[in-house]
């Protein structure tokens, strides 16, 4: 072996052991008969519902284990469907498929005409009513939102930054005390007022999620806000903050949770209606903020 | 549909005899032993963790789909090589397509890999740099035959390639590396 030989080696093993298994986002192996059939199933569901005149709001099957999925780029405000679950089954949250018309959604839960596929439903910085300005590049949108708008000023620096056919993947987060940057959140962000601007759709699943009532749902107070978290010693403080009155907090709750994928669920009211940011954050271990989730619904 | 897991499948799929271990049981033991390793095999080509933890997560998600039509067991772990460069080679040829129709922001460099850049030595960010502006085929091999230390016959396996063009791409990939490096090969 020779000189050039061992430059490559070491270059290559160099940036390779930059990612430790600590850096790595706490996933769980695929299980289970594979996914293969309930794609067909739920689609099937959808249209005997559509048929019925019914409405509904799914969750697409993606392959097991999948973590970023989302629905596609927005060229119009439309609300939307939720994010697809990343293990690929309905969330209990989401109405089962039923044809008999006799049952109907959780009672906090009213779901919004519409379907998997549907844009995704703009939080931030526009708004439906076109208040609210564009905040430039998808980084310094999903920066500012996090910081000026969320509040969250311990996240100070985006982290990671992908670009595919939904729009902006955009990780914000801030160095821990070993220099290592970590991420609080995978922002989604869509392009918006005919490809002008950016905008904040939610957030992508991580180890902590904010699955119930789903993405772009309308909902009644009080509701069930819940998800999954990987933490130990973690308190979720869920928020809800009114579009309608430029943010301002229209209700909270917290629950103390922890665990390998726990659900985690709470119930909050608010009486604001119009467009509802709900947040959830854990912190309190580095930072007052660590890791955080974003989705818009309607009351 | 051809995925890149069903591709990856093609060099290992014949149907095999019953396993005394499921598919969940092999996936799930694959997975801790594997996962780390898939996803820096990625992450060396695509260069931000994120797709990188994507690529390896299909990789498993398609070995699991296919466990059954594996010729043996021993084949899962070529699978998984297979269906990550695969899984990279196409995350690749995204982002090239993008780059076609730039937006605003779109040719922003991710931070993340930004980042981890800087926290490289000068000396493996030169090298890693040369390896980056290899042809495709010349930096999967070389990708393989210094990171994953495969041999000639395994990596020409992973690649769906014959073992002479292994070699070829392997001789060209080093001495465009070694001008560009400035080094005698």
């Amino acid at each position: 072996m020779n000189d050039l030989d061992t430059r490559i080696r070491q270059a290559l093993w160099a940036q390779a052991e930059q990612l430790t298994e600590a850096d790595l986002t706490p996933m769980q192996p695929p299980h289970g008969s594979g996914s293969g059939w309930r794609l067909p199933i739920l689609v099937a569901a959808a249209v005997v519902l559509l048929a019925a005149g019914g409405t509904v709001a799914i969750r697409a099957a993606g392959h097991a284990g999948s973590r970023h999925p989302a629905p596609p780029a927005a060229s119009k405000p439309v609300p939307s469907s939720a994010r697809p679950s990343p293990s690929g089954v309905l969330p209990s949250s989401s109405p089962a498929p039923n044809t008999s018309g006799k049952s109907g959604p959780p009672a906090s839960v009213k779901p919004t005409p519409q379907l998997t596929g549907m844009p995704p439903l703009p939080l931030w910085p526009l708004t439906l009513d076109g208040r609210g300005s564009p905040a430039g590049t998808a980084q310094n949108t999903a920066l500012t939102f996090t910081r000026q708008y969320l509040g969250f000023t311990d996240i100070t620096t985006v982290t990671s930054s992908r670009f595919d056919g939904q729009g902006a993947h955009i990780g914000v987060g801030y160095r821990n005390p070993a220099g290592r940057l970590v991420t609080a959140a995978v922002l989604h962000l869509v392009r918006y007022g005919g490809g002008l601007a950016w905008e904040v759709a939610g957030t992508d699943d991580t180890t902590l999620s904010l699955e119930q009532p789903p993405n772009g749902t309308t909902v009644t107070s009080p509701m069930t806000v819940g998800g999954h978290i990987t933490g130990v010693d973690e308190n979720v403080r869920v928020v809800i903050r009114s579009q309608a009155h430029d943010g301002a907090v229209a209700g909270w709750a917290t629950v103390p949770t922890g665990g390998q994928h726990t659900r985690w669920h709470t119930t909050v009211s608010s009486t604001d209606l119009g467009l509802l940011i709900v947040v959830a954050s854990t912190g309190g271990h580095l930072q007052a903020v660590e890791r955080f989730a974003v989705e818009g619904v309607y009351h | 549909m051809r995925t890149a897991a069903m591709t990856a499948g093609e060099g290992y799929a014949v149907i095999g005899p019953a396993r005394a271990e499921s598919a969940d049981q092999a996936v799930e033991r694959l997975y801790r032993q594997y996962r780390l390793q898939l996803v820096r095999l990625a992450y060396l080509q695509v260069g931000d963790r994120e797709s990188a933890e994507d690529i390896a997560q299909d990789a498993f998600a398609g070995l699991h789909r296919h466990y059954q039509r594996l010729r043996s067991p021993e084949a899962a772990l070529g699978y998984l090589r297979t269906a990550t460069m695969n899984g990279a080679r196409s995350a690749l040829r995204r982002r090239r397509t993008s780059r076609r129709f730039p937006q605003p922001d779109e040719s922003a460099l991710s931070v993340e890999s930004a980042e981890a850049t800087s926290l490289l030595s000068a000396e493996h960010a030169e090298v890693l740099a040369a390896i980056r502006r290899l042809p495709e085929r010349q930096r999967e091999v070389l990708l393989l035959r210094y990171w994953s230390e495969l041999g000639e016959a395994e990596i020409a396996r992973t690649l769906g390639i014959s073992i002479g063009a292994v070699k070829s791409n392997a001789s060209r990939g080093r001495a465009t590396l070694a001008s560009m490096l400035g080094q005698d090969r």
